[in-house]
């Protein structure tokens, strides 16, 4: 998967395969905690902690906090879903999406040889257009970073995807993300402080919840840094 | 010879002045209302509570905590250090209409949080 934060603050998820695609497609149902109480409870908790909670203000926390959050967490993954309606199917060998003259940060991840957040704004050459994979001298704007990607080695050779996401929309996909990380804690024990051994994993059936678990953390490392949190 | 004594007047008489009074009330009568406690104590402060949770990323959490509060980054840094190291960090204070708001914005942000009765 190829991450840019183009010129117009769009994002760009590139040679996206065919596994991280149908992952993506499954937020809502890896989101969803209507069937897990203990999923419910962390995403729906109470206002206050036990002892100064009054029946009164529950009631009211129920009656009118709780749909609005409801309504907020659906909103998010129907909004991922929608721009997902948007992806767009790449042969083998054809060129790369980015190729138009929207350019700009750049990263690929979970690349055994990438390091998606290691840019450096004084490293001239990862400026350079060939660096942002394509080979070809952009006339839009010049990158404002760009990092490793695998296609300095060429188009990718199997069939890949891409989705744009608008700009207004980077929250709403990090919070759809994030929602389907706390479910998978809470219905999985899958998180960022209790790593599995392999062994551990293969045989609990939850390897595939592990690596969708990563996916997330991924892109969710990279729009926080590079997108969300600009100031 | 002495003037006859005046007469009575209508409303003079304590009998007639209550049935007067009386009619003129309403149907029914409404007890001043009696707030419970806790509802008239709007004054008394409350805590805003981050707690720690192993899936929230912790530049996510200094986001969230600058973006609602408005505190520097520096601030927020330092709360959020405190939320994944010590557990839990109090990152407001004050009346429980605003703490309520704060973590109502904060669920929605998904960040795990509470607010309790300070003191």
């Amino acid at each position: 998967m190829r991450l840019q934060k183009l010129s117009d603050g769009a994002i760009r998820l590139s040679q996206l395969n065919p596994w991280e695609v149908q992952t993506f497609r499954s937020l809502p149902i890896l989101a969803d905690f209507s069937d897990h109480e203990a999923a419910e409870r962390r995403m729906l908790p109470t206002p206050a902690v036990e002892s100064d909670l009054t029946p009164d203000m529950g009631m009211d926390w129920v009656e009118y906090v709780m749909p609005e959050l409801r309504d907020s967490f659906a909103r998010n993954l129907s909004t991922v879903m929608e721009d997902l309606e948007n992806l767009k199917t790449h042969f083998p060998g054809d060129p790369e999406p980015d190729e138009a003259d929207r350019s700009g940060h750049s990263a690929s991840i979970l690349d055994d040889d990438a390091d998606p957040w290691g840019w450096d704004d004084d490293d001239d050459e990862s400026r350079s257009p060939s660096s942002s994979g394509t080979g070809k001298k952009e006339s839009g704007p010049p990158p404002q970073k760009a990092g490793p990607a695998r296609s300095q080695s060429g188009p990718p050779q199997e069939l890949n995807y891409s989705v744009d996401i608008p700009s207004e929309h980077a929250e709403l996909w990090f919070r759809a993300m994030n929602q389907a990380r706390l479910v998978l804690s809470a219905k999985h024990g899958i998180d960022s402080e209790h790593i599995p051994d392999l062994a551990t994993l293969l045989t609990s059936g939850k390897l595939e919840y592990w690596f969708q678990y990563e996916l997330f953390v991924s892109l969710q490392g990279w729009l926080v840094d590079a997108v969300l949190d600009t100031n | 010879m002495f003037p006859p004594p005046p007469s009575p007047r209508p409303d003079a008489d304590p009998l007639r002045r209550l049935l007067i009074a009386l009619a003129s009330l309403p149907d029914t009568v409404v007890a001043p209302e009696v707030l419970p406690e806790e509802d008239t104590d709007l004054d008394q402060p409350w805590h805003v509570i981050i707690f720690n949770d192993p899936v929230n990323l912790m530049s996510y959490v200094t986001m969230v905590i600058r973006r609602i509060f408005s505190y520097s980054k520096e601030k927020a840094e330092t709360m959020m250090l405190d939320v994944h190291q010590k557990g839990q960090c109090i990152v407001w204070t004050g009346g429980k209409e605003r703490a309520e708001l704060y973590v109502r914005q904060l669920q929605e942000h998904q960040l795990l949080c509470s607010m309790k009765k300070a003191g």
